[in-house]
């Protein structure tokens, strides 16, 4: 991981207290399972320096973006190059402070703590992927305030109190405006460190796509990228609606032409049925028909023997 | 020809246009269908090719040319039939998906190539019909030519697939009519006189004054000092009050523009019946879907350990819960509509699509109030067309669109109204061009000449507003009307929070959506 971020042209100086950090810190026997190796790389050498200083810096991160800025790959990313065991923790509407902290539970004829994922992650000095964060109710993140600011501890009433562990970090990630999420108070805000994600250009997403699947041609991986780009304008235009801006979708989608699907099928099932609404779908589906043959077949996309 | 299209096609055939165009700020003239009446991707590739490679008004000017003839679908053609090749290959580059889709091409006499520059297409294609048609540019042909005309050139014979272009003319000439600056009476009237002009164009105050004043105290201040606000019911005055000939020429259009919105809603009163059924349908599930479970007591059902005792001491049966789903949450949806002048052309539509909205509501017994605003005279006019029980649904026909619109004092004033209200949830949908203008400048006391309340310092004002209420919990969401260029204006006043239609049959549809999305969010 550390070579790929030499690659994207990151500063050997953060590099080297990456690595500091690192041997400082050493995970506990068991956790090393939980560091996660990423399937996707993060491409964005300007992201990757803020986020690699601010948590250096001590501080915990929250990433901000529409839909296809890769939150999720980013936080899974940095978790890999820190080294550290990852917990993702899922916001929903009804997240509340027992599924966060810890809640009572029976054990032994007796009444015990079970440990939630933020008292897990604290202990171990891990990164606690809040995802969605903007999905749950304010009110019930009050209990995480003190975690998140200059105190770093969790008080859990009738237990007792922790310090979080040194390298514990938290990365957050929020979608804005998104169908359901709401506006994330003060509070909470400014107990991170709060970046902006950008839309992936179309030099990075061919870097991507050639990342994952090496053997793929060059001028198909340049039409697919093109695709994802009208797509987007698109959306920004208001024509439709961002469910057909899916960049997990576009990459399965290439996935499933190497497995054996022709091309229609493969971005039918993997970009253009998510919206579900017909029209939106036809136009979908008319962005897709002036770009890309449906007939293409593994053969004809991909060079011809892989090693 | 366009009307035989259906509007499904249209939009799809437009939206292939920009996304090759790479330019969504145009509205397509020329579209191309299939025998079967759906759009054919390839023509309008081409299309928005033409867009993107060349210098599009010159096109116009040449099509427009070509349009004072009799077979001016033919010339069309012919140019198209030229140009295709061309465009062909210039775009094969960027999709080479287009090789396999090109269908057998037609040829053409006249032909250009990929070095011409658009002046030199255009030059050539008019040496080529004035010497092979003998188009004189004029709308008229030459004598000679007249005579060996072999027959009127069908545009048939040059497409290939019975595919038809469509050239959507209106367009040259469907520019909307701007915002009016004549006024018809004299701002030197004073404050009371001015009130009553406007009890007599708009209907009898709601409020007596001196709520009014205390209104105005309260809401009148910052960008919004000295001027004015006027509540209405559009319960008719007398028209004891009309100043002079022009006024009453004006009354006179106001109720024939009036009469016309309910004959376009009884033109289309079986569309209409059924949109209301749907729209209620949708609404109502979302209601059902989203019924906030609440436990009680009951005499079946869960056992609750914390109440059993009452059964055995006591006697009382109840002591179960059960789970009973209850109405979605206190809600209530506010429409203000945008009446200043720049909706005239389409007030007849917004009545009626404002109306079906109500009406599929008050079916679903959600409370629903229709309001319209528009300033003149330093006054902004806020109209009350039902109320929350949905009485007097039917004088939302009343809509009449005129004078400017002060928009951040109207979403102020219908905010403060909503403030009055006791539901819990309440939601404001905005219907508006997000182009704030109004004569009344923002002065800071009475000497000050003052700034002109238009441009970005309307538009900040109007965002601010938004935000204001929205720090209040009270949802507000734009359906805007606008074009292209004012996009940007749009986003920064309400955020993520609207939808653009560009076609006002859509508009109960997209207001259902946006109900049912923020119920989402409350229900829960």
């Amino acid at each position: 991981m550390l070579d790929f971020l030499r690659q994207e042209g990151i500063e050997e100086a953060l590099i080297e207290r990456i690595k500091e950090y690192r041997e400082s810190w050493p995970v506990a026997e068991g956790d090393e399972l939980r560091i996660p190796t990423p399937r996707f790389k993060y491409f964005g050498a300007e992201i990757w320096k803020l986020a690699i200083t601010a948590i250096l810096s001590g501080e915990n991160i929250l990433l901000v973006g529409p839909k296809a800025t890769g939150k999720n790959v980013f936080a899974e990313n940095l978790s890999a190059v820190f080294g550290r065991p990852e917990w993702d923790i899922s916001f929903y509407l009804n997240t509340d402070a027992a599924s966060l902290i810890g809640t009572d539970t029976f054990k032994n004829g007796e009444v015990s703590f079970r440990k939630g994922p933020i008292f897990a992650c604290a202990e171990a000095g891990g990164f606690g992927v809040l995802d969605e964060i903007n999905m749950a109710k304010n009110e019930s993140l009050a209990v995480l305030h003190a975690t998140l600011d200059f105190r770093r501890i969790i008080d859990v009433p009738g237990y007792s109190r922790i310090r979080l562990a040194p390298p514990t970090r938290f990365i957050a990630t929020m979608n804005y405006g998104y169908a359901g999420t709401r506006e994330l108070n003060e509070a909470l805000a400014s107990r991170f460190m709060v970046i902006n994600m950008p839309v992936i250009s179309g030099e990075n997403l061919e870097k991507l796509l050639a990342e994952q699947y090496p053997s793929l041609k060059a001028e198909y991986a340049a039409q697919l990228t093109a695709l994802f780009g009208e797509i987007r304008r698109k959306c920004e235009s208001s024509e439709i609606s961002t469910k057909a801006l899916d960049l997990r979708g576009l990459l399965a989608a290439v996935n499933l032409v190497d497995k054996g699907l022709n091309m229609r099928d493969a971005i039918s099932i993997a970009i253009i049925n998510k919206s579900f609404d017909e029209f939106e779908r036809t136009l979908v589906e008319d962005i897709v028909a002036s770009r890309i043959d449906g007939k293409l077949t593994k053969e004809e996309i991909f060079l011809a023997q892989r090693a | 020809m366009e009307q035989n299209f259906s509007e499904f096609q249209r939009r799809r055939a437009d939206n292939i246009i920009w996304n090759c165009a790479r330019d969504y700020s145009f509205a397509p003239d020329f579209k191309a269908y299939d025998s079967k009446g759906e759009v054919d991707i390839y023509w309008n590739i081409v299309f928005g090719a033409a867009r993107r490679h060349y210098e599009y008004e010159k096109l116009e000017r040449l099509f427009a040319m070509l349009d004072g003839y009799r077979d001016s679908a033919a010339y069309e053609s012919i140019f198209w039939n030229a140009l295709e090749p061309v465009l062909f290959r210039t775009e094969l580059a960027d999709r080479p998906v287009l090789e396999r889709m090109r269908p057998e091409s037609a040829g053409s006499e006249l032909r250009f190539d990929e070095t011409m520059t658009t002046d030199e297409i255009v030059e050539t294609a008019r040496r080529f019909f004035s010497e092979r048609y003998g188009l004189r540019g004029d709308g008229k042909i030459r004598l000679r030519y007249r005579l060996r005309h072999p027959r009127r050139v069908s545009v048939d014979s040059f497409l290939q697939r019975g595919s038809a272009i469509v050239h959507d003319k209106d367009l040259y000439h469907g520019k909307e009519s701007g915002w009016n600056s004549d006024h018809s009476f004299s701002t030197k009237m004073d404050e009371p006189t001015l009130r009553a002009f406007l009890e007599t164009k708009f209907g009898k105050p709601i409020f007596p004054l001196e709520r009014v004043v205390q209104l105005e105290k309260q809401l009148c201040t910052g960008n919004h000092k000295f001027t004015h606000l006027f509540y209405t019911d559009g319960e008719v005055a007398e028209l004891s009050g009309v100043y002079n000939t022009f006024e009453m020429h004006q009354r006179k259009r106001q109720a024939e523009l009036i009469a016309n919105n309910r004959a376009y809603y009884q033109k289309h009163l079986l569309q209409n019946r059924q949109l209301i059924v749907r729209l209620s349908t949708n609404i109502m599930n979302s209601v059902l879907l989203h019924m906030q479970p609440a436990p009680v007591k009951a005499n079946a059902g869960a056992l609750d350990p914390a109440l059993a005792w009452r059964g055995a001491a006591l006697g009382d049966e109840r002591v179960f819960r059960r789970i009973q789903n209850e109405n979605a949450g206190d809600m209530s949806v506010d429409i203000l509509l945008d009446a200043s002048h720049s909706q005239v052309s389409r007030a007849e539509k917004i009545s009626s699509q404002a109306y079906i909205i109500s009406e599929a509501l008050a079916r679903c017994r959600v409370p629903c109030r229709v309001m319209s605003y528009c300033s003149m005279s330093g006054f902004t006019v806020l109209r009350l067309f039902n109320d929350y029980a949905a009485r007097n649904n039917d004088s939302i026909f009343d809509y009449y669109a005129e004078g400017c619109n002060r928009d951040g004092l109207a979403i102020r004033a219908a905010g403060n109204l909503l403030g009055e209200s006791s539901y819990e949830h309440k939601m404001l949908i905005v219907l508006s061009d997000v182009k704030p203008l109004d004569g009344a400048k923002i002065r800071r006391d009475e000497r000050d000449v003052g700034r002109s309340y238009d441009g970005m310092r309307a538009l900040q004002d109007t965002a601010h507003e938004v935000r204001r209420l929205r720090a209040e919990g009270i949802a507000v969401l734009c359906v805007f009307t606008g074009d292209d260029e004012n996009l940007p204006a749009a986003r920064m006043v309400y955020g993520q929070d609207f939808v653009r239609i560009r076609d006002f049959s859509y508009f109960a549809d997209t207001v259902g959506k946006l109900i049912i999305d923020q119920m989402k969010n409350y229900a829960t």
